[in-house]
C-alpha cells in the first residue's frame, strides 16, 4: 500500500513539474504573491536575528556577558552602604564557588587628578588587582599590567591608558616616569593600546582611553578606603550566571546576616538577564513581523486558490480520462493537491532565494558598521517551505475535490 | 461476458425527463467483436457509458464476467474500469504534455506498477501496435492514426477482458481507418473482446455482430461474419 502511495505520489510530483513548466509565465504571476510574502519573511528574520547578533557581540566587546557585580547595597536613610565586602570575603567565596566561577577580581573606581610637574589632568582611576585581565582583553604592548606582587607589596605603580598618556607625555618615552596623584608619587609601569570603540556604547569600562589603573591594595592602605570595592566575577556561561549570582548573595548572607530589613546586605548586577530580556523582545518582534508578512501568504494563497480552479477547468477532459483509465477520486484529489502544493513549494523556493539575495544586498550596505558574521538562518528557510506547503494543501483542497467530484462522462465529452 | 438485463437509463426527472435507454437486454459472448451503430441520441452511446462503468443505470442488472457491477462503489468501478475495460475513443484522448511512452504508462499507474515494469510494458504494446520508433514522440507530433494506436496500446496494458472503442476511426482517413480496423480485428483474435459504436455501415461490417438502436431500444441484430476476422471492403 505504502509502496504503491509513494509510486503514485512520485508521479503526480513529475505532472506537476511538467505542468509548471509548460505554463511558465502564468505560474509566475501566481506566485508573485508567495514569493514576495515568503521573501519578507526571510528578510526579516534575518534583519532581526543580525541586530541580535551584533548587539551581542558588540556587547560582548564591552563587558564579558557573563559578568556578575556584587556590591554592598545603598542605605539611602544613613547614606552608608549595608554591606562591605573584604578581601577575606573574596578568598572565601573563591574557595566555595570553586569551579562554580571562572575569575573574581574586586575593583573600585573613582576620579582622580593625575600631576605631572604642574601639569594637572583628570581621569578615571581603576584600583584592582591583576584578575582584571581575565575580565578584559588589555592586549598591552608597551609595559605590562599590575601584578599580584604590586598587590602584596603596595608598589605604586600605575599604568595609564592611551589618551591619559598622550596627554601627560605627549610622545615622550613615559615608562619609568613618576607621576603623582593626591601627593602620592606612581611609576608608570605600562600604556594601554588604543580600545574598540562600539558604535552602540559610549564610555564605560572600555572604549575609554582616559584612564590609569593602580593596584587596589595600596588605594586601601594610601588613601585609607577599605572594603568599599565592587565585586566582579565571571560565570562560567551566560546560562549559569543567573544561579551562580543566587549562590553568591547566599554564601554572603550566610557570612554578614540579612539587613535590618530582612532583605540581603548585597546587590548584584547581571547583564545576562538584560540579554534574556532582549531576546524575548526579539522573538516577540520576529513573531509579530513575520506574523504580518503571513498574511500575505495567506491573500496569496487564495491567488494560488484561483488559479488551481482554472487549471482543473481547463484540464476537465484530462480528469475524464483518468477516471476512465482506472483513477478513483482519491487519485485525482491526490493528483490536484500535490500539483497545488507544488506551485506553492516552487514559490517558496523563489520567495527563498530573493529573500537571500535581498539580505545579502542589506548585508552589503551594513557591512562597514557590522562586524558579525550574519547569515539566513536555515531554520527560516525551512519554515518558510513548511509554511508555503500548508498554504499549497490548504488551498488546493477545494479545487481538487472539485475536480475529484466531477462525472466522469461530462468531464470526458466536455469541449 | 457481458450480460445486461432490462437495462433502463433515465435523464432528468418529472416532465423533463428522457430516456436514454429503455428496457435493454444484450449480451456479448467471450471474444466475440459486437458493433453497436444507431443515429445520434439513439442511446448506444448511454449503452456504452454503463458498459465502461462510467455510468450506472436507472433501473436493470449489469454482469460482467461473472459479476454484478451495479451496486459497485466508485473505488471498485475504477478498479473494474482500470483492469478489465480498455477506452478507445474518437478523439483518442492522448494527454498532450506526455510522450507517446508515457500516456501508455498511465493506466499502470493507478495499478501501483513500478516505472521500469511500466515502461516496459508500455515500450512492448507500443511496438506491437507498429510505433517503436515514435515512443518519445508528444501526441501534436503524431498523425491521427498514429495517435489512435497509441490509444489503442494505452488500453490494451492493464490486460482488459474488453475493449469498448466509441467510434474509433471517426476521426481518421480511410487508410489509418483500415489500420486501426485491421489491429483490432487481430485483437479480437487474440481473444479480446471488442464492442465497437459506428456509424459507418463499413466499420461495422468488421464485427461478427451488429446491434442497431434507435429511440432507446435495440430495433436489429444482424450476425454478419460469424467465423469473426476482418473481411476486405472496397
Amino acid at each position: 500500500m505504502l509502496e504503491v502511495a509513494v509510486l503514485k505520489l512520485g508521479e503526480y510530483i513529475s505532472l506537476a513539474v511538467s505542468e509548471i513548466y509548460h505554463n511558465k509565465i502564468r505560474t509566475f504571476l501566481t506566485l508573485i504573491g508567495i514569493i514576495i510574502g515568503i521573501a519578507a519573511v526571510i528578510i526579516i528574520i534575518f534583519v532581526i536575528q543580525g541586530a541580535e547578533e551584533y548587539l551581542f557581540h558588540e556587547l560582548g566587546s564591552i563587558v564579558p556577558l557573563d559578568l556578575i557585580e556584587i556590591y554592598g547595597r545603598w542605605d539611602p536613610d544613613t547614606q552608608r552602604r549595608l554591606g562591605y565586602i573584604s578581601f577575606e570575603d573574596l578568598d572565601y567565596l573563591k574557595e566555595k564557588l570553586g569551579d562554580q566561577i571562572r575569575a573574581v577580581t574586586p575593583v573600585y573606581y573613582f576620579y582622580g587628578d593625575l600631576q605631572k610637574k604642574g601639569h594637572n589632568y583628570e581621569c578615571e582611576i581603576i584600583a584592582t588587582t591583576e584578575e582584571y585581565q581575565e575580565f578584559y582583553y588589555l592586549n598591552i604592548t608597551e609595559g605590562r599590567f599590575i601584578s599580584n606582587t604590586d598587590n602584596e607589596n603596595f608598589n605604586q605603580v600605575i599604568v595609564l591608558g592611551r589618551d591619559t598618556a598622550e596627554e601627560l607625555f605627549a610622545g615622550e618615552e613615559a615608562i619609568g616616569k613618576k607621576i603623582t596623584l593626591y601627593d602620592t608619587t606612581f611609576t608608570v609601569i605600562g600604556i594601554l593600546p588604543e580600545t574598540y570603540k562600539s558604535p552602540i556604547a559610549s564610555g564605560g569600562s572600555t572604549g575609554d582611553d582616559n584612564r590609569a589603573f593602580i593596584p587596589l591594595k595600596v588605594v586601601e592602605r594610601i588613601f585609607g578606603i577599605h572594603n568599599e570595592f565592587y565585586l566582579w566575577m565571571r560565570a562560567t556561561g551566560t546560562e549559569t550566571v543567573s544561579s551562580t549570582q543566587q549562590r553568591v548573595l547566599e554564601l554572603l548572607d550566610e557570612r554578614h546576616g540579612l539587613a535590618p530589613d530582612g532583605e540581603s546586605r548585597y546587590y548584584a548586577y547581571n547583564f545576562a538577564e538584560d540579554m534574556e530580556m532582549i531576546r524575548i523582545i526579539k522573538t516577540v518582534l520576529m513573531v509579530l513581523l513575520s506574523g504580518v508578512a503571513s498574511i500575505t501568504l495567506l491573500v496569496a494563497g487564495i491567488g494560488v486558490m484561483n488559479i488551481m480552479l482554472v487549471i482543473i477547468a481547463e484540464r476537465i477532459k484530462e480528469i475524464g480520462l483518468r477516471k476512465a483509465l482506472g483513477a478513483t477520486r482519491r487519485d485525482i484529489l491526490s493528483q490536484f493537491i500535490i500539483e497545488s502544493i507544488i506551485l506553492c513549494i516552487f514559490g517558496g523556493i523563489l520567495g527563498v532565494l530573493l529573500g537571500y539575495f535581498g539580505s545579502r544586498t542589506i548585508l552589503s550596505f551594513v557591512r562597514d558598521f557590522v562586524r558579525v558574521e550574519i547569515a539566513v538562518p536555515f531554520w527560516a528557510v525551512i519554515l518558510s517551505l513548511g509554511f508555503t506547503t500548508a498554504v499549497g494543501l490548504f488551498f488546493g483542497i477545494y479545487p481538487a475535490m472539485k475536480a475529484a467530484k466531477l462525472d466522469p462522462i461530462e468531464a470526458l465529452h466536455h469541449q | 461476458m457481458i450480460q445486461v438485463e432490462n437495462l433502463t437509463k433515465i435523464y432528468g426527472k418529472g416532465e423533463i425527463a428522457v430516456t436514454a435507454l429503455n428496457q435493454v437486454s444484450f449480451s456479448v459472448r467471450e471474444g466475440e467483436f459486437v458493433a453497436v451503430m444507431g443515429p445520434s441520441g439513439s442511446g448506444k452511446t448511454t449503452l456504452m457509458n454503463i458498459l465502461g462503468c462510467l455510468d450506472s443505470p436507472t433501473s436493470g442488472t449489469y454482469i460482467l464476467s461473472g459479476t454484478d457491477v451495479i451496486n459497485m462503489t466508485d473505488k471498485e468501478l475504477a478498479r473494474i474500469r482500470n483492469r478489465k475495460i480498455g477506452f478507445i475513443f474518437q478523439t483518442f484522448n492522448l494527454l498532450p504534455r506526455l510522450t507517446a511512452l508515457k500516456n501508455v504508462e498511465q493506466p499502470m499507474i493507478y495499478r501501483g506498477i513500478r516505472r521500469k515494469k511500466r515502461e516496459e510494458t508500455a515500450r512492448k504494446y507500443l511496438t506491437e501496435v507498429g510505433l517503436e520508433d515514435r515512443m518519445h514522440h508528444l501526441p501534436n507530433e503524431l498523425s491521427g492514426g498514429q495517435k489512435q494506436r497509441v490509444a489503442i496500446a494505452r488500453a490494451l496494458v492493464n490486460n482488459p477482458d474488453i475493449i469498448l472503442a466509441d467510434e474509433p476511426t471517426g476521426n481518421l482517413d480511410s487508410r489509418s481507418e483500415k489500420d486501426i480496423l485491421n489491429i483490432l480485428t487481430d485483437l479480437n483474435k487474440k481473444g479480446i473482446t471488442i464492442i465497437m459504436v459506428t456509424h459507418n455501415e463499413k466499420v461495422a461490417r468488421y464485427a461478427h455482430r451488429i446491434v442497431y438502436f434507435h429511440d432507446g431500444e435495440i430495433v436489429k441484430e444482424e450476425i454478419v461474419n460469424a467465423g469473426g476476422g476482418s473481411i476486405e471492403t472496397g
